[in-house]
């Protein structure tokens, strides 16, 4: 009698660690995964998120998949530079993967021309150029960026891309 | 065998509010956050080549598109430079030339319409979007006729802009 009430009591405690732990990793658990779940919401330019998704987002930045037999363009809606100085901080970069090499233009939406990148390789990226001339304060709509795309191989031409954005100086 | 119950049960009470003095402190450790500013972006596939040998349309994609409320993302042909005349694309070899005919549609269904009613958009997307919500493929069709044998090549650039829709 005795010996069997000391199993009941042995697996009642034993039952009752497994299932605090349990909990306890559970909730763990929750928290972790609750803080990635805004990166799915993502829709607006100005959206909250956590370190973990913050990674996620530069991971999926940097290194964009490029699909076979395509050409990889990355766009901006708008890019931020500082007025009166020549040196800016941008990111300018040929998508690891693409089959070509990019030459980067960028223009006025007046069609002055303010950059000409060196020719960047699949992989390759810049954070930071110097632009041709300084630039007055404002906010400029439909400035351009031209991807000018060459083969790997022949330095043949190969289809392109203009990409519009808003070139915001401060 | 009473006492040994009575120890068990103490144990189980006092592992009980210890557990739930973990959770609590948690709870208050939840209310850290970290803040940063998505830049809104986009990144858009073109085709690197096409032989309408083989394949007489081309097909528009993207990913990571990012990009405020209610915008959208525009692909259109860049007439200014590609190479066009009286509504026609052209493929060149030296001297020689093909006219062709271009035509919006998509890769969902057998539409067709002439890209000069589509005022040249090829493609629109949305944010969180990889497949096209409007057209998203372009068909290239030589004009008939008889013409040299050679291999013709051009190419097409594209105009991307996000906007917000009508």
């Amino acid at each position: 009698m005795k010996t069997q009430l000391l199993i009941i009591g042995t697996a009642v405690v034993l039952t009752v660690i497994v299932v605090f732990t349990a909990v306890i990793l559970g909730y763990t658990l929750d928290k972790n995964s609750s803080t990635s779940t805004p990166m799915l919401q993502i829709g607006s330019s100005s959206t909250e998120v956590s370190g973990d998704s913050l990674k996620a987002l530069e991971g999926s930045g940097s290194v964009a998949e490029v699909l076979p037999g395509t050409i990889s363009i990355p766009g901006y809606d708008t890019i931020k530079m500082a007025g009166g100085q020549l040196d800016q901080t941008v990111r300018l970069y040929n998508p690891a993967g693409n089959v070509c090499l990019f030459l980067v233009t960028m223009y006025l939406p007046d069609g002055k021309e303010i950059y000409r990148s060196d020719i960047l390789r699949p992989g390759e990226e810049l954070n930071s150029i110097r632009l041709t001339s300084e630039l007055d304060p404002g906010t400029y709509k439909d400035a351009l960026l031209v991807y000018s795309c060459f083969s790997k191989d022949t330095l043949q031409s190969m289809n392109g891309a203009t990409v519009k954005f808003t070139l915001e100086v401060i | 065998m009473k006492k040994l119950l009575c120890t068990l049960l103490s144990i189980v009470v006092l592992v009980s509010c210890m557990t739930a003095h973990v959770l609590a402190a948690n709870e208050t450790e939840a209310s850290t956050s970290v803040q940063y500013t998505v830049e809104s972006g986009y990144t858009v596939s073109i085709p690197a080549t096409l032989s309408l040998n083989n394949t007489g349309y081309m097909d528009i994609y993207a990913s990571n598109v990012s990009l405020d409320q209610n915008k959208k993302l525009y692909v259109k042909i860049d007439k200014s430079k590609t190479s066009f005349t009286y509504d026609q694309f052209y493929l060149m070899n030296g001297s020689n030339y093909i006219p062709c005919d271009l035509k919006v549609g998509s890769p969902l269904n057998d539409e067709k319409i002439p890209y000069y009613d589509t005022d040249y958009v090829v493609a629109i997307f949305e944010t969180g979007y990889t497949e096209p919500t409007q057209y998203g493929r372009l068909y290239i069709t030589p004009s008939n006729g008889a013409y040299e044998a050679g291999t013709y090549s051009g190419t097409i650039y594209f105009e991307i802009y996000s906007g917000y829709s009508a």
